[in-house]
């Protein structure tokens, strides 16, 4: 009788992995006995008892595993043991795209990575800048997640990033797609001819899906954080982007969009504009006086603005399906709207539709009429639960739908809402399955609830999004993938029934 | 202008450096793996962002101190233990059953998991995600519901054992003592013997001696005779406290005695002697406490899913101890 023995280390094996083991190695032909076993001292007695406490076994410690393979002949123990080993190893899938080794510091970091053209941040506030300041110092593009960064630094960040030819995105950039590589929240858009610096995060999300969505696909996406166009900023990355998609040679459409520039910053990019003949498409949220140049267009609609650049690629593009859903009637007393996003701009966006057809303002925690506290809704609503207010020591509510699911039952058992407007935003960094949480909620709501909601994505999003559609579909929800037709959709369900009273 | 062209300096790939803050960065729901650094944290990518996992908590045992456990014992991909100075630390899935040392994520990634911090109102995963909780996570050990009808006690224990006898592993060390097992050879051989001989002194004495014969031996991560001392310890503890009996010399005995084999078994071990049960223990005995057999064999199936044979072989140690000291008979012959 021959018998070997292996000890196990640095390897996690269950019980049952164990036994299975055991069994397949025991019914080899040869094989006498066959155990994997913790090496305690009482199973090495059992061990010496049997004949099989080899000096092997009876070295491991007893929190390792030992395997005893007993056989008839050498050859057939050592090909048993190269089996178990198989077994054993069975080594993990690599996961790629890591780089699996310790650092501690972004030069240890460069110093793996040193094809490293970008650094992504996201730290607190009070360290952000100095952080962005070394990946500068290196020569990386610098994408900002934090907020709370000073004006005063992020204007000298921007210069300095200017000055080095590199980009500065953010503070406060929670969206980019840079040579097709979604950073942060974005979606799977494919590539095309439209390039696009936005300052403003869920409208760059909304556009490029637009983009995608009609089958045409873009060139870059900047994003600049939302106080690049204030006068303390000057602007400095939007135009820096813009002036980089008017010379990329793949670029033929440009996109920009975010909140109104101060007036300075305007004529500095309208001046940009006017050097370019490519078609530009300006989405600053709101309608403004523009200066009539023959390629640029204006809107102030997310779907628009996507629909036109579409067309001014001058291709074939896919029109938009909107589903055509009959206006529902609700009761009386349920007359009131509550917009309860997770996309800023979508908000924004919302809050102007309605200023737009109502002639005020709606209460909101982000516009002129504010709610006295952004959780306590009343009459007409719309909450960005993105906002700063919600999101303290939370994830941001694209990735974690408790906040909103329990705003959402709330909502829904005050029996003077109507409707209920919210955003559903899908892609890469938000919720693996938005569906599987909503409809176990929404599926509870009384039927005389009207809820519309606007999926943003692209088909081809991690998330899926026709089967997100079709299950919110199934539990009575008005799904659009056009933020303007589901607004649209929401108030003449509210003008309805106001109508009707 | 300066800034043209610079994207396709060299290459369309872009590799990406993440600094990420300590805590409650977003961004740490969308990586796999992270570095720990002097006040940050580093991923290196060069690859899209698809690996999310959003982490939820269900329930987090009260006796757990409020730590930071770092040394994993193992890991496996529902389950990962980490020792600690008194104990093993469970962080598991659900469906795991909450635990008094246990951990129990509604959702999350356990492989992108290396550090914990548990601290009075928050756990920090990594030293960076930080998830709230709150006195409806926690879970606390409760006392057993007392017997009904003690007169049903016994008829219901014996029919759970004849329940337990047939859903038995052919591994298990039940299987091997009590059914008509084919004949065994070599280490079983060997394990058998020893464990009838452990059954016998069990049978005869009050007192832990009894134990060296099941201590460490046995297959699996927590060796069968560990388990089965385990299951001793719980069923004698609930005798306690039905009033069925005072077990604890005799319980402190066996305890001590059965000490030694390795963290894991240990922990188990003290978790069974302080009657500190996981939820499925606690159905398990509060359905014999009202004489539930459905109940009783609804949360022993649950058991006996544990490890390749730790449910049957702490079950058997449950069944034992009853048997004895309930003075039932017929529970070591073939079913």
């Amino acid at each position: 009788m021959n018998t070997l023995a292996k000890t196990i280390s640095g390897k996690y094996l269950d019980s049952v992995k164990l036994m299975l083991i055991s069994k397949e190695l025991r019914s080899l032909k040869g094989v006498e006995d066959a155990v994997a076993i913790t090496a305690t001292k009482e199973n090495k007695e059992i061990l010496a008892a049997t004949g099989m406490l080899v000096p092997d076994a009876e070295a491991a410690s007893e929190t390792e595993i030992v395997i005893v393979i007993k056989a008839a002949d050498e050859e057939t123990a050592k090909a048993a043991m190269q089996k178990a080993t198989s077994l054993v190893e069975n080594p993990p899938a690599p996961v790629s795209g890591i780089i699996s080794s310790e650092v501690r510091n972004l030069a240890k970091a460069i110093e793996i990575l040193p094809e490293a053209n970008l650094c992504l941040i996201s730290v607190a506030g009070k360290y952000a800048a100095a952080e962005a300041e070394k990946a500068l110092d290196k020569g990386l593009h610098v994408m900002l997640f934090s907020d709370n960064v000073s004006l005063e630094d992020e204007l000298a960040l921007k210069h300095k990033a200017l000055k080095k030819g590199l980009l500065m995105m953010g503070p406060d950039c929670g969206t980019a797609i840079i040579n097709g590589l979604p950073l942060a929240f974005a979606n799977n858009v494919p590539t095309g001819n439209i390039g696009i610096v936005s300052a403003s995060g869920t409208g760059l999300q909304d556009i490029t899906c637009g983009i995608a969505n009609r089958g045409c696909g873009i060139t870059q996406a900047f994003g600049t954080g939302g106080r690049d166009g204030k006068k303390e900023i000057g602007g400095i990355m939007l135009k820096a982007c813009l002036q980089y998609l008017m010379d990329d040679t793949d670029t033929e459409v440009i996109v920009l969009m975010g909140k109104t520039p101060a007036p300075e910053v305007l004529n500095e990019l309208m001046r940009l504009i006017k050097q370019t003949h490519k078609p530009v498409i300006v989405n600053f949220l709101k309608q403004i006086e523009l200066p009539e140049l023959p390629n640029l267009q204006s809107s102030v609609s997310l779907a628009e603005t996507a629909e036109l650049a579409c067309q001014a690629c001058k291709k074939p593009y896919t029109e938009i399906d909107s589903p055509v859903y009959k206006i529902p009637t609700l009761p009386q007393n349920r007359k009131y709207i509550r917009g309860l996003y997770s996309g800023g701009t979508l908000c924004q966006e919302a809050i102007l539709i309605y200023k737009r057809l109502f002639g005020a303002e709606p209460f909101s925690n982000v516009g002129a009429k504010l709610l006295a506290e952004g959780w306590h809704t009343q009459e007409d609503s719309y909450i960005d639960m993105g906002s700063d207010e919600f999101t303290v020591g939370r994830p941001h509510p694209m990735i974690d739908y408790s906040l909103r699911l329990k705003k959402l039952s709330e909502e829904a058992a005050d029996k003077q809402v109507g409707v209920i407007l919210l955003d559903v935003v899908l892609g890469y960094g938000a919720h693996p399955d938005p569906a599987s949480e909503l409809v176990p909620v929404l599926q509870k709501f009384p039927g005389e609830i009207c809820i519309v909601c606007h999926v943003l994505g692209t088909d081809a999003d991690p998330q899926d999004r026709q089967k997100q559609i079709a299950a919110l579909r199934e539990c009575g929800v008005y799904a659009f993938t056009s933020h303007a037709n589901a607004v649209d959709f929401s108030l003449k369900t509210l003008m309805k029934n106001r109508e009707n009273v | 202008m300066e800034c043209r062209g610079y994207l396709r300096a060299s290459t369309k790939k872009i590799s990406i450096i993440i600094t990420l803050s300590l805590r409650n960065s977003p961004l740490l729901y969308l990586h796999k793996k992270h570095y720990l650094l002097d006040g940050f944290c580093s991923f290196l990518y060069s690859a899209p962002m698809n690996n999310m996992a959003i982490y939820k908590i269900q329930s987090i045992g009260e006796k757990l101190p409020l730590a930071r456990f770092e040394k994993t014992l193992n890991r496996f991909s529902k389950v990962l233990n980490y020792a600690f100075k008194g104990g093993v630390l469970t962080l598991g899935m659900a469906p795991l059953c909450p635990g008094p040392f246990r951990i129990i994520l509604e959702s999350g990634d356990l492989q992108q998991v290396e550090s914990l911090q548990l601290t009075a109102d928050e756990l920090i995963i990594n030293d960076a995600l930080a998830i709230s909780y709150d006195e409806s996570h926690a879970w606390k050990v409760v006392e057993p519901d007392k017997t009904q009808d003690f007169a049903t006690l016994k008829p219901v224990v014996k029919e759970s054992f004849d329940l337990y006898r047939q859903g038995l592993s052919e591994v298990s060390m039940a299987f091997f003592l009590i059914s008509n097992a084919a004949p065994l050879k070599g280490f079983d051989e060997e394990l058998r013997k020893t464990f009838q001989l452990g059954l016998l002194k069990l049978e005869q004495e009050n007192s832990p001696e009894f134990v060296p014969l099941f201590k460490g031996r046995g297959k699996g991560l927590t060796p069968s005779g560990d388990d089965f001392l385990c299951g001793y310890l719980l069923a004698l503890g609930w005798l306690e406290k039905q009033g069925l009996g005072d077990f604890a010399d005799l319980r402190e005995a066996l305890y001590k005695a059965a000490l030694g084999t390795n963290i894991l078994v240990n922990s188990f071990l003290f978790q069974s002697y302080k009657f500190w049960l996981d939820a499925d223990w606690q159905d398990f005995f509060n359905a014999f406490a009202c004489s539930d057999l459905n109940e009783v064999s609804h949360t022993q199936k649950r058991i006996l899913g544990y490890g390749a044979t730790s449910g049957a072989d702490l079950l058997y140690g449950v069944y034992m101890a009853l048997s004895k000291h309930l003075n039932l008979q017929g529970f070591k012959e073939a079913g």
